[in-house]
């Protein structure tokens, strides 16, 4: 998957435009990054990169770009 | 009849449905404490074969299936019955508990719930009261969920499914009261088995989470099976198309 096919897909996640965001965007600043986009995320990981994340990791995560570091 | 003598399930054979861990494991242990023959079904062989060995006595019977093939349901069911003997009782608690927001929710995982959750157990309800499957005073009892009614965020198809499923037990009851067969659904709030085990090891404060959730606390498994032991003893010959509720007090 692509870097842009990734961040496509975070986009839909997220519910914001594929351009309002990048690597570098810190999660506190996305207005939707709320608990049910994490276990969201979580389960899209699961599915699409079979990443099994724990809640403990998810929490940890600071920017897109975390999240992109382990979508692969 | 004594009230002791009505949990003497001698000469009773019980099949039960996701009998590989929590729940049904555990309703497996307590029935054949109580000298029933018990017929265990689920998808992983594995867990099956560690569950029997639990059991109390040497005639129960394992078989691995997987439920969600609902056009495999009839033979299976044809062939349990062939190979043992009418059944006194089924117990369903074969399903997933997944928590999936709508924004994760795909088609494919909405019907596979809905189909494991609910469909699979109608089939399986379906086959079982066919003349020929089942004996006289049969039970049977499903597992829902107190998601029924809580209906928490990223529960929608899970609540959905256990919904369906105790509407079509109402539904069902009433069209095999005529065979002397009875249908209930349990619904549980949080109960302590591998996936309460993951919750609480993956988040920091999980335990104080669900413990806050519940005031009396985590459900054990046993206390669940006790009432599908309850549901399955002649005690409960005349209660059917009935939810019971374990709440932990929510």
């Amino acid at each position: 998957m692509t870097y842009k096919e990734k961040i496509k897909m975070l986009a839909e996640l997220m519910d914001v435009k594929e351009d309002e965001i990048s690597a570098d965007t810190e999660l506190t600043d996305i207005e939707d990054y709320d608990s049910m986009t994490k276990i969201s995320l979580i389960v899209l990981m699961k599915d699409e990169f079979g990443v099994e994340l724990s809640a403990k990791e998810v929490k940890a995560f600071e920017t897109v770009g975390d999240i992109l570091s382990r979508m692969q | 009849m004594s009230f002791l003598d009505a949990f003497d399930f001698t000469g009773k054979t019980i099949l039960i449905a996701g009998a590989s861990s929590g729940i049904g494991r555990e309703t497996a242990i307590q029935l054949s404490e109580l000298n029933s023959k018990i017929i265990l079904l689920a998808r992983r062989e594995k867990q099956l074969k560690e569950t029997i060995n639990m059991l109390t006595g040497s005639c129960h019977k394992f078989y691995s299936a997987d439920l969600t093939e609902l056009d495999k349901i009839e033979s299976l069911v044809k062939m349990i019955v062939a190979e043992n003997e009418p059944l006194s009782g089924l117990v369903y608690c074969a399903g997933i508990a997944e928590t999936i927001p709508l924004k994760a929710t795909t088609p494919q995982r909405s019907e596979y719930t809905m189909k494991i959750n609910c469909l699979a157990f109608c089939e399986m309800v379906r086959q079982f009261v066919k003349k020929g499957n089942y004996s006289d005073n049969a039970k049977i009892v499903g597992i829902s969920s107190l998601a029924v009614r809580t209906r928490e965020k990223g529960k929608m198809i899970y609540a959905a499914s256990k919904s369906a499923m105790e509407v079509a037990v109402q539904a069902i009851a009433k069209e095999i009261a005529h065979k002397n067969i009875s249908i209930n659904t349990i619904r549980p709030a949080f109960v302590r088995t591998v996936i309460y085990d993951i919750f609480v090891n993956s988040t920091d404060n999980g335990y104080d989470y669900i413990s806050g959730l519940q005031p009396l606390g985590i459900i054990e498994p046993y206390e669940v099976a006790s009432l599908i032991t309850y549901l399955l003893s002649p005690c409960a010959n005349r209660i059917s198309g009935s939810t019971f509720e374990i709440s932990a007090g929510i």
